[in-house]
């Protein structure tokens, strides 16, 4: 790959506006920002504790960080590796609590275990030795519900990794110990931190956990004066000083990835040998069906527990006036996805299979950045430059694309990486122009990975919620904001349930329809 | 092939559900502080009986009048309701709300009317103290809000994040009666004692009827709601500074003022003229659990311990007094009031 690259006009044209809607928000902000009295921000990020409220954060997301890889990696080797039984459907199953957002997984274990809960309530005690609104708490469930992450890029890189490597350092005399800490793990270093980083970013701008855990953290901080008070400087202010920091995580996480990313095994000769359990097989199947009990069975029930609570016709008439709310969420996040998939796609394509560094990581910064943040800014930069959007559903779609076009031009360039460009060329030289052949030879080729990329930013905007009850436009709520009002206005309810329920199977059945494919090793990589 | 058909189905789904909301002429599109689930009913009495439709967008009293302001070159919404009248009392004098004088307003007392007429409160709300029957004895309860600082209560009291604007109303109703200095310290000792901040009054109710706290700072209609969730919910209500020498009850306000340039002026006074009304302003009463503003409106709850106006102490403190201190508020006490 070439260190600087030429962009071509197209490929420029369709990467300028993505990288518009970036940039004009956050500085959009910076702007409003820059009316705080610098005295007067000093003052109150020590009434704030600012600086114990970033710690707390890094807390949350070093914890979640090691409570999802925990969850996920061991589950990830038994799965691939060992003869652990039902190891199919473990592997089949394993990937699918993402079709639940963590929001949703904090309002399942507040029911289960918040004081009054199910759990003291059985226990006959007033509450739990350790309460869930703590970090602790908020990263029990964000470790619970991103587990996947590290899940996914481990167990693909246990498939791809060759096992004549395991077995040469086995012929050398090794112990299986030293061939698991010499050669298999500095093997999936690689897609250990890149899972590991995508669960440390999404604890870090995480809203809705903590936000129902009550866990301070600057999202909450600006939530609270987004919501309360009409001061626009204050609020902006502290989405910059995010900002920076959000930066300065990502360029120290490009730092530790571009160290970590050597040569992948490609392809093997013939699958890895089984491990043999023996007597620790049980203890391995108990450990990996309690991990999908805690993340996937255990939330289903208690939300068909709380939907029972209501008699069906109730619940039935209560979700039928919802139509028109799950029809905003459906729409638009089509249409997200659509238009991230299409634009990563026209960039990959013209600009040969990847982005240059500067807009990857600028993109980036959108993944990166809380909803909050995104959704105070894009709001007010949209009104100033393109009143006709605000304040529509293009408002939300464009909100989409920015906060999830990294994980599309990630599926795209993972899809586009299998294929030799020779392939095309001879299209090419067979008498085809640029768009035919495309269409006849690359198309075919990379569809399977472009499904997956549609599916996955599909899925991701389906869920959105903090920058999204900030842009929507009035009468126009998603699924998500619905479950998010009853949520705050009665708790976790049945008619929140409900909504929940919906969200998460309208979710989950793309997924089953990604994994029954198999296909895998596409996820938002960072 | 299949996929395409499925895409334009949903995106024809899609529109098919959205163009309504654009394209009704008879419209009124109401920004809403207020629970939704509360005023719905009066809300869709109106929409009955006159046949326009109500968009309503419910959120935050503070994200709606930050739209407010910046949609001021073309405003998006008609109707603004607001929890207090602090936030309506700020987009009046910014010049954001258009004056009305509705002839059902005269009924509402002059306190609760902006002098131009730029908003009117509706129905009316009660700073009260919820406490737990069961972890508070009746003869220990706190008679002032200012016994909250005793080490007795130390962690047992809880109150709603500055998300929720009443709670900015009510240091801004201490800090009109007691001044700046005694509320600073009031603040502080509540702090110092431990004083729990939750994401909203709900959380405060369900909190304290679990026995999580003893007592909650919040407003009548909570502890109403939790009885109707929970009928049998050991939940008591409280009417604090009722004694010869305590500041009185603070009393807030729903209050509705119609955004300047919007699009269905009509349609805004006409759902202001209906929610004034005998029929609206009952339905709204009746739907929130507040206290009526206007004579001849029962009082919800009075069975259960609720008083209505006129029937207790109240904090001798007007709305617009409460509106000039809540900026001050927000900045002294603000990062206090985050969970």
């Amino acid at each position: 790959m070439t260190v600087r690259r030429r962009w071509s006009p197209a490929g420029l044209a369709l990467a300028a506006p993505t990288a518009f809607f970036v940039i004009g928000p956050l500085g959009f902000l910076m702007w409003m920002g820059l009316a705080q009295e610098r005295a007067d921000f000093l003052e109150r990020a020590r009434d704030l504790d600012l600086l114990m409220v970033v710690g707390q954060v890094a807390l949350l997301a070093t914890l979640t960080t090691v409570w999802a890889c925990a969850l996920g990696v061991p589950l990830a080797w038994l799965t691939v590796r060992t003869d652990l039984p039902a190891r199919r459907l473990l592997h089949w199953l394993a990937p699918l609590p993402l079709a639940i957002p963590p929001y949703i997984g904090a309002l399942v274990y507040q029911i289960l275990l918040a004081p009054g809960g199910m759990a003291p309530r059985f226990l006959g005690t007033g509450s739990l030795p350790v309460s869930l609104y703590s970090v602790a708490g908020a990263a029990w469930i964000l470790g619970l519900f991103t587990y996947p992450y590290p899940y996914l890029l481990v167990s693909g890189a246990l498939e791809r990794t060759n096992p004549a490597l395991e077995e040469a350092a086995r012929g050398a005399g090794l112990s299986p110990r030293h061939v698991l800490t010499r050669v298999t793990l500095p093997l999936l270093r690689p897609s250990l931190l890149a899972g590991a980083l995508i669960v440390f970013l999404y604890g870090w701008a995480d809203f809705g956990v903590v936000s129902l855990l009550r866990v301070r953290t600057l999202t909450t901080i600006i939530y609270e004066y987004v919501q309360g008070t009409l001061d626009w400087a204050l609020p902006a202010a502290l989405s910059v000083f995010l900002t920076v920091i959000t930066i300065l995580v990502l360029l120290l996480q490009l730092r530790v990835l571009g160290r970590a990313r050597y040569t992948q095994i490609v392809g093997s000769a013939k699958p890895a040998p089984r491990i043999a359990l023996g007597a620790w097989r049980w203890l391995a199947f108990a450990y990996a069906w309690g991990v999908l009990t805690l993340t996937l069975l255990l939330p289903l029930g208690v939300l068909g527990y709380q939907v029972s609570r209501l008699p069906a016709s109730d619940m039935g008439a209560f979700v039928l006036t919802q139509w028109p709310y799950f029809v905003n969420s459906l729409w638009t996040a089509v249409a997200g996805a659509s238009l991230a998939l299409v634009i990563a796609l026209g960039i990959g394509w013209l600009e040969g299979r990847g982005l240059s560094r500067s807009v990857s990581g600028l993109f980036q910064v959108g993944y990166a950045i809380p909803g909050t943040v995104l959704g105070l800014g894009l709001a007010g930069f949209l009104h100033a430059t393109l009143p006709w959007i605000y304040a529509t559903p293009l408002a939300l779609i464009v909100a989409y694309l920015v906060l999830y076009i990294t994980p599309a031009c990630q599926a795209v360039k993972a899809a586009l990486a299998q294929l030799h460009p020779s392939i095309e060329e001879a299209a090419r030289s067979l008498g085809r122009g640029p768009l035919a052949a495309f269409r006849a030879v690359t198309l075919p080729l990379i569809k399977p990975g472009l499904v997956a990329g549609w599916l996955l930013v599909f899925v991701l905007s389906m869920r959105e919620l903090a920058a999204t009850l900030i842009v929507r436009p009035p009468g126009f709520d998603t699924l998500p904001v619905r479950i998010w009002i009853h949520a705050m206005d009665v708790g976790p309810e049945p008619r929140a349930a409900a909504l929940a329920l919906v969200l998460v199977l309208t979710i989950a059945l793309p997924w089953l329809v990604l994994l029954s494919r198999r296909l895998r090793g596409i996820s938002p990589s960072v | 092939m299949k996929r395409t058909a499925i895409l334009l189905l949903g995106l024809g789904l899609g529109l098919s559900a959205a163009l309504p909301a654009w394209a009704s002429a008879s419209e009124v599109i109401v920004y809403s502080a207020r629970k939704e689930e509360l005023i719905r009913p009066a809300l869709d009495a109106f929409q009955k009986a006159t046949g326009i439709k109500v968009t309503l967008l419910s959120a935050k009293a503070g994200d709606l009048a930050r739209r407010i302001e910046m949609e001021k070159s073309d405003p998006k919404g008609d109707v603004f309701l607001g929890t207090t009248a602090g936030i309506a009392e700020l987009l009046r004098r910014k010049g954001l709300l258009a004056p009305y004088f509705s002839a059902a307003a005269q009924e509402v007392p002059e306190e609760f009317r902006a002098p131009d007429g730029g908003w009117v409160a509706l129905t009316g709300r009660v700073r009260v103290l919820i406490y737990n029957r069961t972890l508070a004895a009746e003869r220990d309860l706190p008679r002032s809000y200012f016994d909250l600082t005793d080490p007795k209560w130390k962690g047992k009291v809880a109150v709603a994040s500055m998300g929720e604007r009443t709670t900015v109303s009510w240091l801004a109703a201490l800090m009109a009666l007691r001044g700046e200095e005694a509320t600073r310290r009031y603040v502080k000792g509540l702090r110092d004692n431990g004083l729990k901040v939750l994401n909203n009054n709900t959380e405060v109710r369900k909190a304290v009827t679990r026995g999580e706290y003893a007592i909650g700072i919040t407003n009548h209609y909570y502890y109403l709601l939790q009885l109707q969730e929970d009928p049998h919910g050991p939940v008591g209500i409280l009417y604090p500074d009722q004694g010869p020498d305590g500041i009185g009850t603070p009393v807030f306000s729903i209050t509705a003022g119609i955004i300047k340039g919007a699009k269905h002026p009509d349609a805004a006074r006409g759902l202001v003229d209906f929610l004034l009304g005998a029929q609206g302003n009952r339905l709204l009463v009746q739907g929130e659990f507040e206290i009526p503003l206007i004579a001849g409106i029962p009082v919800p709850g009075e069975d259960k311990g609720v008083k209505g106006l006129g029937q207790f102490k109240k904090a001798r403190v007007t709305q617009v007094q409460l509106a000039d201190l809540e900026p001050r508020v927000e900045k002294l006490f603000g990062p206090f009031l985050i969970p």
